[in-house]
């Protein structure tokens, strides 16, 4: 796949306060990127950027070797779906998919087709002259949608379009729309700040914090690798352990915490603070025969059953907590206070600078 | 809906009829409704019968005696020809005014807003008089165009057409001005950025989006506008004087210096019936354009 979309070193300021500083990213034709973050990261305004709502403070957009960093809004065929839809109350369903087709000057009989082709695209061809008032909040969404997939985007941009929805509805429409785009073969940007959804839809989430892209991965490196503390706190659960190096062997670096030493593949100085991060299904109980692993042994605070797994919270010291992930049938008779052993792989220990969280 | 199912509960126990809670609160209009209907509906409905009475019974002679004659169809003329323009300037002068206002911040809206309301305060007698003074020979307005070389003499403003349909533009902007605000308030910024995005130029956002979102508002101002500037008396006395009448000031003159009575009620009816039609009118015409939009 070639590389489609080139947003380089783009800046963005309000007033005081830079929002965006020097972001650069690459999106390939046909992906589905999301731009996953807490409110406030700039991931809204990186879309506006893209779409030409705002103007940038500095660097260029360029799409399909196309500058559009200059160009308005309207002239540069990049789809938006907003967050609360922002369609139009005056023109019914129909109306609304036939809106761009119209703007673009598109022949009149042709358009009739297309919004038929779209609404049935979104399953709501039987809603064509209705009113959109008249709509749920899901079948409004699917208007949006449609809407803007008639004009056959170059780009399509999404804002948090499924954060209105109840969590059933949100799931199927998911799943839907990455069917549909992918059909269609449309590149998407896809902002939301919820890490679930983004695992779900994307091929790739760029993962955002105080306008900067911290890591920009496949679902699966960004959940297994991190690239920084923040992505591993904000994406999934984790265990958390602040530490300090003590001993480097050129290899592995043992690190002091709260729970006990603990190994991690990594090179840093002895007596750097560093942030012992640990997935909750990495962790296993320890049965003796634990080469190569990491063991603790600590107190269990609390057990949570969940069906298909259970979840045990440790005590580890300092206020720390440790969580795993295990099958139901592996700890039966666990109860809190219990003292326990607890293994994971060396490698699969996450080890960061302790800056900015100390 | 938030009304109604507020009211569920005590129309439920009052009336046993929980469904139709709408039933009481009707009840609530009924004091402005019987001051309404005894002190405007009725003198209307007497209105109506002087003007069709005569001493051999009901008749729509004095109707007949008016078109009749050449002289009113100069004064339905100068009355609808005065209250469009009317209209059209405080249209044109209020439609981006009440947008700018719409779409200002904080303070500012709070001081844009606060300059439309406060010379409602003021009486229109009042601020007819400042424009004769504004619109006089030696007044402001041509002390400035003679000033700035844009006329070698002073232009006759005062006692023209065009020095009433400035003043009375000037008094009933706000009326034109606050309801397309209210309306523009409401319009969400999204949607012209929706319809930006989707390739719809200025003009096309203007015309198939914001336009048409705008029209209660506008038909609410053109109505409120129109029918003020049809009836208007205060701003025509003092600013175009006695020889240029309309419907109004010819109402007026019968009942008071003519002791006319009946041409007086026949040329209200008239004038009544004008405006109820153009504000109808102009309401269908809004909703047509909404639906071709």
């Amino acid at each position: 796949m070639d590389n489609y979309l080139h947003v380089i070193d783009v800046s963005k300021r309000f007033g005081e306060s830079t929002v965006l500083d020097n972001l650069s990213l690459v999106v390939r034709r046909g992906e589905f990127v999301s731009l996953l973050g807490p409110s406030g990261c700039g991931k809204t305004t990186l879309l506006r950027l893209i779409a030409g709502l705002l103007p940038t403070d500095g660097g260029r957009i360029v799409l399909d070797g196309k500058d559009l960093t200059r160009l308005p809004a309207h002239r540069r065929n990049v789809g938006v779906v907003f967050q609360n839809y922002a369609l139009f109350p005056h023109l019914t369903v129909a109306e609304n998919v036939a809106f761009g087709l119209r703007a673009r000057g598109v022949a009149k009989q042709e358009i009739p087709a297309i919004v038929e082709r779209c609404l049935a695209m979104v399953h709501l061809a039987d809603y064509a002259d209705r009113s959109i008032f008249a709509l749920s909040g899901g079948q409004q969404q699917r208007v949006a949608v449609a809407r803007a997939i008639a004009i056959r985007p170059d780009l399509l941009l999404l804002d948090e379009p499924f954060s209105a929805l109840d969590r059933k509805l949100r799931e199927a429409m998911q799943i839907e729309l990455r069917q549909l785009l992918r059909e269609l073969g449309i590149t998407a940007i896809f902002v939301t700040h919820d890490q679930e959804e983004a695992m779900i839809m994307s091929d790739r989430i760029a993962v955002m914090n105080a306008g900067v892209i911290e890591q920009f991965a496949d679902p699966r490196t960004v959940y297994e690798r991190p690239a920084t503390a923040f992505a591993l706190e904000f994406v999934g659960t984790s265990t958390r352990l602040p530490g300090r190096v003590s001993d480097w062997d050129g290899d592995t670096v043992l690190v002091d915490t709260a729970a006990g030493p603990i190994r991690a593949r990594a090179g840093y100085v002895s007596g750097a603070p560093v942030m012992i991060g640990i997935r909750p299904e990495k962790i296993m109980l320890a049965d003796g025969n634990e080469h190569g692993m990491n063991v603790v042994r600590l107190r269990v605070l609390d057990r949570v059953y969940v069906g298909s797994k259970l979840l045990l919270h440790f005590d580890a010291g300092s206020g720390g907590q440790a969580l795993a992930e295990l099958n139901p049938g592996d700890a039966p008779d666990v109860a809190p206070g219990d003292m326990m052993s607890i293994a994971w792989r060396v490698e699969d220990t996450l080890i960061y600078p302790a800056v900015g969280h100390g | 809906m938030g009304v109604t199912a507020a009211a569920a509960p005590v129309g439920a126990a009052r009336t046993r009829k929980p469904r139709r809670p709408v039933d009481l609160l009707v009840l609530l209009a009924l004091p402005a409704v019987g001051y309404l209907g005894f002190f405007f509906a009725l003198p209307l409905v007497a209105l109506l019968a002087k003007s069709v009475w005569t001493s051999a019974g009901p008749s729509i002679e004095s109707y007949a005696r008016f078109f009749g004659d050449p002289f009113s169809w100069q004064v339905v003329g100068n009355t609808l020809k005065i209250a469009t323009l009317v209209t059209l300037v405080t249209l044109v002068l209020g439609y981006p005014t009440a947008f700018a206002m719409a779409r200002a911040r904080g303070i500012f809206q709070i001081l844009l807003l606060v300059a439309m309301i406060l010379p409602l305060s003021i009486g229109v007698v009042v601020k007819a008089f400042s424009w004769q003074i504004v619109l006089r020979r030696d007044g402001v307005v041509n002390q400035l165009l003679v000033w700035s070389g844009l006329t070698d003499e002073p232009v006759r403003f005062l006692f023209t057409e065009t020095g009433l349909v400035l003043g009375a533009a000037n008094i009933f902007l706000p009326f034109m001005v606050l309801p397309i605000y209210s309306v523009a308030k409401m319009i969400d910024p999204r949607l012209t950025e929706a319809a930006a995005t989707l390739g719809a130029g200025p003009m096309y956002r203007f015309f198939r989006v914001i336009l048409p979102l705008s029209m209660p508002g506008v038909v609410a101002g053109i109505a409120f506008v129109f029918s003020m500037a049809i009836s208007m008396y205060v701003i025509p006395t003092l600013l175009i004087g006695d020889r240029y009448q309309t419907l109004a000031t010819i109402t007026g003159r019968s009942f008071l210096f003519l002791r006319n009575e009946q041409l007086g009620a026949t040329t209200a009816v008239i004038l009544l019936v004008i405006a109820v039609a153009v504000v109808l009118g102009s309401a269908r015409l809004a909703r047509g354009l909404r639906r071709t939009a």
